[in-house]
């Protein structure tokens, strides 16, 4: 068996125009079409030379008197580019076109136009589909936090999703743009080939990064994730300290034994890190003291670093409808903005009911929230809320 | 902008019912003809002749008389023959337009450049 070149078809199989001209440039590098296979078109090596190829549709040519006519006018059938368009090749500069009406060459396109009407809706719908389940939980209500979830790749399949939405409809459209181009009586545009393939070329580099991309969250997420009780930590973090906060380094934790034994580790101590591209600094820090008596006061901290300053608004606002009740129940809070030195946005959330704090608060691209159960005022020490904001792992 | 189906026909069109109005032809013959009558002006290359054919017979233009081994035989309906007339009209109807002009060009002392502007 002779050997054959494959090369991947950058160009829209269903823009005649554009397959016969990347097929004669390949025949001008010496590489003749043999035959196509899922993914490759497939070549024969040779001296290179002209030769011309052209497409045609089932119905029309491929019928024992059409083949006949053809050959004897120097074209014959080169193979098929799929169910139903045929690929003829004519080596003879003297051979006349297969097709000299533009006009009646798109008339020859109308049966394939109802078929592939029907691929069209039915390709768009499906995409329409993926897309639609893609951006849904967008529509929740916190869409940042779910976009800058630690494993999440959901904005770069979103992305992928756009590319492929962006092939498939130049793929279908490139086809009903030539039949009416024929029908106005516009002659071939062959050579436009090239920036057709270097479109197609540059979308799927894009695909491919995205995919690079979203494989590497995923392992990154699963790498560089870890958690410890916050004394035993090696690694730095952000924290302000229950006990700064209490003016009391007399508090200590006290481990609970059930969550010992269902974690192995005091989780009410405890610091847990999370990367992700659009958020690389995540930390959840809690703490939760006591006195030896009856005052146990808590802090619960999320800490984010976002890769995009702009997300860092919506970010305080979702943060704000996830862990803050006061929108269920107003009665019950008092919801104040207290200007703070340092801070774009400051938004603090007290329980009438019981003493409980909740501070948002948000410093260029760091977005913090702060759940308090004590008697201190947690705006109290904004010398501790500033450093906290102003925390880097290489500062520490 | 794309036309209605067979709205127009073009000028292979035209000719291949003309080839097929006083017989039965088959593909090579039809384009035979259509060399011969034009001498070679109007060439039909294969792909155009079979799609004419086949929409042709699809429109009900033309309708298959015969198949000889590959040989397939046309004829015109009586349908194509109405289209045929209607476009030999239609086409009258523009010569005697242009003609008309060409007299107005006349009697003004007209001459029509071949850039399209008259001169005086």
């Amino acid at each position: 068996m002779s050997r054959t070149v494959r090369r991947f078809c950058l160009v829209d199989a269903l823009n005649f125009d554009h397959i016969e001209g990347w097929l004669e440039a390949m025949a001008q590098k010496g590489l003749f079409f043999d035959h196509t296979s899922p993914w490759f078109f497939h070549f024969q090596p040779g001296e290179p030379r002209a030769v011309r190829y052209r497409v045609e549709p089932g119905g029309t040519l491929d019928n024992a008197e059409g083949m006949a006519y053809c050959q004897s006018l120097g074209w014959e059938l080169a193979g098929k580019l799929g169910p139903q368009l045929f690929l003829y090749r004519s080596d003879d500069p003297e051979a006349p076109e297969l097709h000299t009406d533009p006009v009646v060459r798109g008339y020859g396109l109308d049966k394939l136009a109802r078929q592939m009407r029907w691929r069209y809706l039915v390709v768009l719908l499906c995409m329409a589909g993926m897309l639609v389940s893609a951006i849904w939980p967008l529509t929740w209500d916190e869409p940042v936090l779910a976009l800058i979830g630690s494993s999440n790749t959901l904005y770069l399949g979103l992305l992928m999703e756009f590319i492929a939405i962006y092939l498939s409809i130049r793929y279908f459209s490139s086809f009903f743009a030539l039949r009416r181009r024929l029908k106005a009586g516009e002659g071939p545009r062959r050579s436009g080939w090239r920036r057709s393939a270097r479109a197609t070329a540059a979308a799927l580099a894009c695909s491919c990064c995205l995919l690079v991309l979203s494989l590497v969250q995923s392992a990154a997420y699963f790498l560089a994730s870890w958690e410890s009780e916050t004394a035993a930590a090696e690694r730095p973090f952000p924290i302000l300290e229950l006990r700064e906060l209490e003016d009391n380094p007399a508090l200590e934790a006290v481990p609970s034994p059930i969550a010992l034994e269902i974690f192995g580790y005091d989780r009410d101590n405890s610091v847990r890190y999370a990367w992700s591209l659009l958020c690389p600094g995540q930390y959840e820090v809690d703490q939760r003291l006591t006195d030896g008596g009856d005052y146990e006061p808590r802090l619960d901290m999320r800490w984010y670093r976002l890769s995009l300053p702009c997300l860092a608004s919506p970010l305080l606002d979702d943060l704000i409808s996830r862990y803050s009740d006061f929108r269920y129940a107003p009665e019950h809070y008092t919801v104040t903005e207290p200007e703070l030195p340092g801070f774009d946005r400051a938004v603090l959330v007290q329980d009438n009911r019981w003493p409980d704090q909740e501070l948002f608060l948000q410093a260029g691209n760091v977005v913090i929230y702060l759940d308090y159960s004590g008697t201190q005022e947690l705006t109290g020490r904004p010398d501790l809320l500033t450093e906290l904001a102003a925390w880097r792992p290489s500062a520490s | 902008m794309g036309r209605k189906t067979l709205e127009t026909l073009t000028e292979s069109m035209f000719y291949v019912l003309m080839a097929l109005l006083h017989r039965p032809r088959c593909g090579t013959e039809i384009s035979d003809f259509v060399s011969a009558i034009t001498q070679n002006r109007v060439r039909l290359g294969p792909g155009t002749l079979y799609t004419i054919l086949a929409k042709f017979e699809e429109e009900r233009l033309i309708r298959e008389t015969a198949v000889e081994g590959r040989k397939r035989t046309y004829a015109l309906t009586d349908t194509g023959l109405e289209r045929y007339q209607e476009e030999i009209a239609r086409l009258r109807s523009c010569l005697a337009d242009a003609e008309q002009e060409a007299r107005r060009d006349e009697q003004d002392g007209t001459q029509v450049l071949p850039g399209g502007c008259p001169q005086f």
